[in-house]
């Protein structure tokens, strides 16, 4: 039994300690709630290696022997979603160019085992395969896994780098479980992906082929998000612009407030060449200016933000000093700017042009958008923050 | 009332023995001019300092931004083993309130004695406080006979633990103590006295 003063002196100690943790919680709670996330995702696209011409700085001689296997950079992917993970990114938008593919997911030359496995439609398999393994834990652990189709899944280099019906098949093949699996993704993200749009809607702009799963749209909340394809049978280079405005029309007049794209090729050229070189050569939807600036009318028009890849390198620019556009395509491929290049030691571009980079970006209640993109160096140091941008709402 | 008047006479002489507090590094306020370096559940910050005698370390704080009011990062003092954070020595989760400095208080670390030590900044919480400035200037002590700039390292969360990289700057800020001996006795004769006070306390 206590004494009585010790009781007393509980008491007080009690009543205090009840006191500062009453205040603790309100002063938490009140923090808490000035402005809370609703929902963060990260992006970024290219992760294959290069069998031939691989990062200056990771010469084939020292890549391992999985990664010349496989294809993949797994040291910087794996490091980039390590990192994507910490920021509790719910989804994951992968811009295209995860396997080396590149060749044609057809037929085999014939049914013996050695022409089989020399094949390209094994190739595609295996590769696709050891990337889907790379992911799989993210997907277990709060991130799920969207994925974009990038000119390495959907062309043929041989066949003049040009979008073929059998990789767009073998692309819905091994990513078809993803676009959408709206059970995982509610038990995944926590809440519904609604008013999901994965059908063919290749006639919106006279496509050939099928698009089902190729280019295609959700809703999380007020958020929307539209997948485009941007080398459709036929129609290399360009994105649906047809379809994608019919899309955000939809989207806008039910509701949604934010609007997000992501496609493999960049509506606008990244330059990276120093100051006084040659301009970088048109690599993307710009090879098209046309349907390029079709395309991009709809991105301004709805204030969306397009996220891509394909130039191995990081930028954010706004093309006509509105809506954003955000060039995430080094996430473990070789980089563009090469090594020893003027374009990577004259101190006349980015620093950030040999950074492995991504894009994490947080919706808040306010309806305020936050972009973060994030990055290392070729040599694997400190993770920066390479840039932040804020979206008015 | 003499319970009372020995109580106070140990409280004051522990006050006495903590009057000396100062600052033991401060970089500067981070000007902003750079977006800085990321810390989150995978990617840590340390830095190394020397103390020439054993410090005892009250308060930490951090120049973070971008973090959600609410997440928690923890600031880690180690022993130096080869050029690296080492052994931990102690540890503690920090609450981030706002953009600018977070801090913590009343932590009372006792260093072991002179030598090089790491603190760390990591996240315990699996949140992101992105963005630490480089401040004007480096690592700058003002007080303490520091040998700054000191070095620096990061770990990514690989196999490889903390590895040096001399680019990453930000701003830190540490108030302590550099006890003197008659300190550090006064500081001991006064919790004993507290400690005597306590037992006969108990006893009646």
């Amino acid at each position: 039994m206590l004494h009585p003063t010790g009781r007393h002196f509980g008491q007080r100690v009690l009543a205090i300690s009840t006191l500062a943790l009453a205040i603790t919680l309100a002063v938490n709670a009140e923090a808490a709630d000035v402005d809370p996330v609703v929902l963060t995702f990260s992006t970024v696209g290219d992760s294959r290696q290069d069998p031939v011409s691989p990062d200056g700085t990771t010469p084939l001689a020292t890549m391992s022997g999985q990664d010349k296997t496989w294809l993949q950079n797994t040291k910087a992917w794996a490091r980039i979603q390590r990192s994507i993970q910490a920021q509790k990114a719910s989804l994951l938008f992968f811009n295209g160019d995860m396997i080396m593919g590149y060749g044609l997911a057809g037929p085999t030359k014939s049914t013996s085992v050695t022409d089989v496995l020399a094949s390209d439609l094994m190739a595609f398999y295996r590769q696709y395969g050891f990337w889907r393994g790379m992911v799989a834990p993210a997907m277990e652990t709060g991130t799920y896994i969207v994925p974009v189709p990038g000119n390495h899944e959907v062309q043929s280099k041989p066949l003049g780098k040009k979008a073929q019906v059998e990789n767009e098949n073998a692309w819905r093949a091994n990513m078809g479980d993803l676009i959408l699996d709206t059970a995982r993704f509610k038990a995944i993200v926590g809440v519904d992906a609604t008013h999901v749009n994965v059908g063919n809607n290749a006639a919106f702009d006279s496509l050939s082929s099928d698009q089902s799963q190729l280019s295609y749209s959700f809703d999380v909340g007020d958020a929307h998000f539209a997948v485009v394809n941007t080398d459709p049978v036929g129609n290399d280079n360009t994105a649906p612009a047809a379809w994608l405005s019919s899309d955000l029309s939809s989207a806008k007049s039910r509701g949604a407030q934010h609007f997000f794209v992501f496609g493999h090729k960049p509506a606008y050229t990244y330059s990276y060449a120093p100051s006084g070189a040659a301009p970088t050569p048109a690599a993307g939807l710009d090879v098209k200016p046309g349907p390029r600036d079709n395309f991009w009318n709809v991105i301004e028009t709805y204030a969306a933000t397009y996220f891509c890849g394909h130039e191995h390198i990081f930028n954010m620019m706004q093309p006509k000093g509105s809506a954003w556009q955000v060039l995430v395509g080094a996430g473990g491929s070789p980089f563009d700017s090469k090594f020893g290049d003027p374009s990577a030691t004259s101190g006349l571009s980015p620093n950030t042009d040999r950074s492995y980079s991504w894009a994490t970006v947080s919706i808040r209640k306010s309806g305020k958008v936050d972009i973060t993109a994030y990055g290392f160096s070729d040599s694997y140091g400190p993770t920066q923050v390479l840039k932040q941008a804020t979206l008015a709402h | 009332m003499l319970r009372k008047m020995f109580a106070a006479f140990a409280a004051g002489m522990l006050a006495a023995a903590a009057a000396d507090a100062t600052t033991l590094i401060d970089t500067g306020t981070p000007d902003g001019s750079v977006a800085g370096f990321a810390v989150d559940a995978t990617d840590f910050l340390a830095v190394e300092f020397n103390a020439p005698t054993a410090w005892r370390v009250d308060g930490i704080g951090a120049y973070l931004v971008g973090g959600n009011p609410g997440d928690h990062f923890a600031v880690s003092l180690y022993r130096d083993a080869a050029g690296l954070p080492g052994d931990l020595i102690a540890s503690t989760p920090v609450s981030f309130l706002a953009d600018g400095w977070n801090q913590v208080s009343l932590l009372g670390w006792l260093l072991p004695g002179a030598g090089h030590y790491w603190l760390g900044l990591e996240g315990t919480v699996s949140e992101t406080v992105p963005g630490l400035p480089v401040p004007d200037g480096s690592f700058v002590a003002t007080a303490g006979a520091l040998t700054m700039p000191g070095a620096t390292a990061f770990s990514d969360g690989s196999y490889m633990g903390y590895r040096r990289d001399a680019s990453i700057q930000f701003g830190l800020q540490v108030t302590g103590a550099v006890p003197e001996p008659a300190s550090l006795a006064l500081m001991a004769f006064g919790l004993g006295l507290v400690g005597v006070a306590s037992a006969r306390g108990r006893r009646r």
